[in-house]
């Protein structure tokens, strides 16, 4: 898929942990995980919302569109 | 226990009822046809074209209550959506498909073989609507279940 996830970039400017980030956008790990690997097929402006004001960044600081 | 477990409970009960049937037929079935032709006056001839229908047809029968309760076993464990169930429903509409070719064979040697071929062909084209059903849902369980 052209749509590239840079969480981990983000966690680590922010030295945000996985179990600290899931707990506070409120969703479990394994779901975190998903979304980190790029295995998840859609995002929730509601849990985009929550992760951009954790980690205070932008939308297109996590999603990248890359042409394969 | 829940109304959803008990009906699952009671389609798996009818499911191994009717294997045990099939199981009493497959001993019986050379008694019952004897006793049929003669009975009714049918020509002898008859009795190796029902055997034959039968004992052709008991294999994907079989196998169709097997993947049955292999599919409902699922259902009872809460998987609904999965690839293994839209498998299952895929080879059982096959098995009536079979069964449907073996009848329409036999329909030319004794007419009332037609409507059980009819049955059977229409039952395994709405397994096939119910498989694309499930292949449907499926999709969309896992675009669900990926979505953060």
């Amino acid at each position: 898929m052209p749509i590239i996830i840079n969480l981990d970039v983000i966690m680590a400017k922010r030295k945000v942990s996985s179990g600290e980030l899931a707990e506070k956008v409120g969703i479990t790990q394994a779901n975190l995980s998903i979304l980190k690997t790029g295995k998840a097929k859609a995002i929730r402006f509601s849990t985009l919302e929550s992760i951009c004001r954790v980690l205070n960044c932008q939308p297109g600081d996590i999603i990248e569109f890359k042409e394969n | 226990m829940d109304k959803n477990n008990r009906s699952i409970i009671l389609s798996l009960f009818l499911c191994y009822l009717f294997l045990v049937i099939l199981a009493i037929l497959t001993v019986a079935a050379p008694f019952i046809v004897t006793w049929y032709v003669t009975y009714f006056g049918r020509p002898e001839a008859l009795i190796l074209v029902a055997l034959v229908a039968f004992y052709s047809c008991f294999i994907p029968a079989v196998v169709a209550l097997i993947l049955l309760v292999k599919l409902l076993k699922n259902i009872q464990l809460d998987k609904i959506f999965i690839k293994d169930n839209s498998r299952f429903i895929s080879h059982i509409s096959v098995c009536c498909f079979i069964v449907a070719v073996i009848c329409f064979a036999s329909g030319f040697f004794y007419m009332p073989f037609f409507m059980v071929f009819i049955a059977a062909w229409f039952m395994g084209i709405i397994l096939r609507v119910i498989k694309n059903v499930f292949v449907a849902a499926n999709e969309i369980k896992d675009e669900n279940e990926l979505t953060i």
